[in-house]
């Protein structure tokens, strides 16, 4: 007797990654419910909350914060124990995070993932660069990234590279004054800069107008012209995905034969819903995905679930130049020097990027000013003055999986419904920690190539909410949470399309990576359902 | 936009708190504007013409600092009070003068100047708090905030832009001169 489900997949979470899975399998004549703990918020009104907002800083406060659906930057979301504060943005919303993420889009290079056997450090990816090259083809369609056809992404100044079968959907956007300035000054002294492919679309793609540069890619590009995970959420509902809101997964249904054989999820209106599936893709995010699994006890054989919790750490630079750059103009950022990118040095230390911010620095050069008791006349000329010279640099390192570096569910705090909040444990190792030395004299360099002032140049270790590692991916099932087709080895019909499954950080902003592996695991799923 | 002796003399700050009373401004903050003494409305906007040196100001955004400001600290009009009558009995005809003055060196005096100052440019009253939901900044304006104005020809107000694609390639037409 044919059994019946409440669907073929189950999706829980609408982000980038989920929503791209849930599009996929839909298109293939699946039928998918995508569960969404927050809302559908529609952007003029996410573009109103952040001109309404009082902190504009706070890339979340233009999101909701629900009693049962907070963002991380709710004071109850998580609680730290290590001596780093591990709080990355992260939002609860269709479309997910991405609705401010700024939209790199890099891929990353083949010896990004082969960094045990060649470095001796981390891990290996189960999978070879070739393997994921398709995917990230059509991840870069999906996304409408943009981007150059002619970089050595490697960041040694070769030919193009890492190898590619299609060329970017979409050219370049042109390079902003600040950057051709940089670049002019620093790149005699041998720092490779590269633009940094980005899911800002230059001409009109997919729905979605060309970047006209408001220089507000995070909080919210008021006309979206950079991707967001809501894009795909629409199609994925289009195609005949059902999409419920205010539905949050606490728990995942073990049955026979090591299948899951359920979602539970609730509602802040008391539903308390039980769904059934052939298959079941966990999308939640790097954090909320390890949670659901550690508060279902599935998926977790190899006791890696939650372990493993990598962020691309960061520092950062401001100074004031001695000409006339003129940031602000533009998308918020555009790319940046990648000399350290890949080398012998990872045997030793970690790989790092540093990054140009573009954002219209009025709030922090007025603030700087005021406080120095600046007014008047004098504050709107220095104002202008100083806005005009603003560098800003964001400089992120290669992180190793640590198995003390956790995330885990609350045993004290919960959220509205009931459901578990985390308690994090992250400490900055030594790997990263021996490639600072080389980033201060980066900075030392970059301010004396400037001619410039600095305005501060020891940050301390920042977050740059690049959530990798939690489920971490690997070919042996005793020390991995998923193999390369993001499938838990602990359960056949279980996958997870997160960033948490990498293995290997790298430099680069994940994301891209992510929707690659969820385009290919939606393919494996199409093809067994 | 009206001038600092249309506003001190014709009653305009009436005005300003009739329009304060409207639904963009919000209940409470409309009520405190209503309880606030006009003569409260007119200092801080004379003080404010002071601080910034601006040919004028925004006068239901003067309302709109008093607001905040009191909201956050009952006894600001008194400290505002106090600041201005500071000022005059030091002589002081230019905000240039003021950092080096006795008045900046008292420090309620500095930060009350430091509080007026940050609500016109920043736009909002406050001390904002990274990675978290909840601070105590309130917001007075967003594309009204003076920070923006020097750099208008220049840069965006986030979310306002005025260019096209790529518009960015070339520098503002005053490079040479900036």
């Amino acid at each position: 007797m044919n059994q019946v489900f409440d669907a073929d997949v189950i999706v829980v979470g609408s982000g980038a990654l989920g929503s791209n899975a849930a599009f996929e399998l839909a298109k293939h004549g699946k039928s998918v419910i995508i569960l969404e703990a927050g809302e559908h918020i529609p952007r003029w009104k996410i573009v109103e909350n952040f001109r309404n907002s009082s902190n504009k800083s706070n890339y979340n406060s233009p999101y909701p914060n629900e009693p049962w659906a907070r963002n991380s930057y709710d004071e109850q979301y998580i609680e730290n124990t290590g001596s780093f504060e591990f709080r990355p943005g992260m939002l609860k919303l269709v479309g997910g995070t991405t609705w401010h993420w700024a939209a790199a889009c890099w891929r990353y290079l083949p010896n990004d993932m082969k960094l045990k056997t060649l470095y001796g450090v981390g891990r290996d990816w189960p999978m070879e660069y070739s393997e994921l090259e398709p995917y990230y083809a059509r991840a870069e369609v999906a996304l409408g990234v943009c981007g150059s056809d002619t970089q050595d992404q490697s960041g040694h100044d070769g030919e193009a590279f890492p190898p590619r079968s299609t060329p970017y959907p979409m050219p370049p956007e042109g390079d902003t004054y600040l950057f051709q300035r940089l670049r002019a000054r620093l790149a005699p002294a041998g720092y490779v800069f590269l633009h940094e492919p980005n899911g800002r679309a230059t001409t009109p793609y997919d729905g979605r107008p060309a970047c006209s540069g408001n220089n507000n890619c995070m909080p919210v590009c008021p006309i979206g012209a950079m991707y967001s995970g809501d894009v795909h959420a629409k199609h994925a509902q289009q195609a005949g995905a059902k999409l419920l809101t205010d539905a949050t997964a606490y728990k995942l249904e073990k049955g026979e034969g090591g299948k899951i054989v359920a979602v539970h999820y609730r509602s802040s209106k008391g539903d308390d819903v039980r769904l059934t599936a052939k298959y079941f893709v966990v999308a939640a995010n790097g954090l909320e995905t390890p949670k659901l699994l550690l508060i279902s006890d599935v998926a977790n054989s190899s006791d890696q679930v939650g372990r493993n919790l990598m962020d691309h750490t960061g520092q950062g630079l401001q100074f004031l130049a001695d000409e006339p750059v003129w940031p602000g103009r533009g998308a918020v950022q555009q790319g940046g020097i990648f000399n350290r990118r890949d080398g012998e040095f990872r045997k030793e230390r970690a790989s790092v990027k540093h990054a140009f911010a573009n954002n219209v620095p009025n709030m922090a050069v007025a603030q700087r000013l005021i406080e120095q008791g600046v007014f008047g006349k004098e504050l709107d000329e220095r104002i202008r003055h100083d806005a005009a010279r603003w560098v800003d640099v964001s400089t992120v390192y290669e992180t190793l999986p640590l198995a003390t570096n956790t995330i885990r569910p609350s045993t004290t705090r919960t959220d509205a419904l009931g459901i578990p909040m985390m308690v994090v444990n992250y400490e900055v190792d030594d790997y990263v920690k021996a490639a600072k030395p080389g980033v201060d004299a980066d900075y030392a360099d970059f301010v004396k190539i400037m001619g410039g002032t600095v305005v501060e140049d020891n940050t301390g270790w920042q977050n740059r909410d690049h959530l990798m590692g939690t489920v971490i991916m690997g070919s042996d099932a005793k020390d991995s949470v998923v193999n390369h087709e993001c499938r838990t080895f602990d359960h056949p019909n279980l996958f997870l399309a997160t960033t948490g499954v990498i293995p290997a950080s790298g430099t680069i902003n994940p994301t891209l990576t992510g929707v690659a592996l969820s385009i290919r695991l939606a393919d494996i799923i199409a093809r067994e359902v | 936009m009206i001038s600092r002796r249309k506003l001190l003399f014709s009653g305009a700050a009436i005005t300003g708190a009739g329009l304060l009373s409207s639904t963009w401004v919000g209940s409470a903050l409309a009520q405190q504007v209503h309880n606030a003494a006009s003569n409260d409305v007119e200092q801080l906007h004379q003080l404010s013409l002071f601080l910034t040196e601006r040919e004028a100001l925004d006068p239901s955004l003067t309302l709109r600092v008093l607001a905040r400001c009191t909201e956050a600290d009952p006894l600001f009009p008194d400290k505002m009070k106090a600041l201005w009558g500071s000022i005059a009995q030091q002589g002081l005809s230019r905000v240039g003068q003021l950092s080096a003055s006795p008045v900046y060196q008292t420090p309620a005096h500095k930060d009350t100047v430091q509080k007026i100052v940050r609500a016109w440019y920043l736009g909002y009253t406050g001390t904002p708090v990274s990675m978290r939901a909840v601070d105590d900044t309130k917001l007075v304006t967003f594309t009204g905030a003076l920070a923006y104005t020097p750099t208008l020809d220049a840069t965006v107000i986030p979310t306002y832009s005025r260019g096209h694609t790529n518009y960015w390639v070339n520098p503002p037409s005053t490079v040479a001169n900036d």
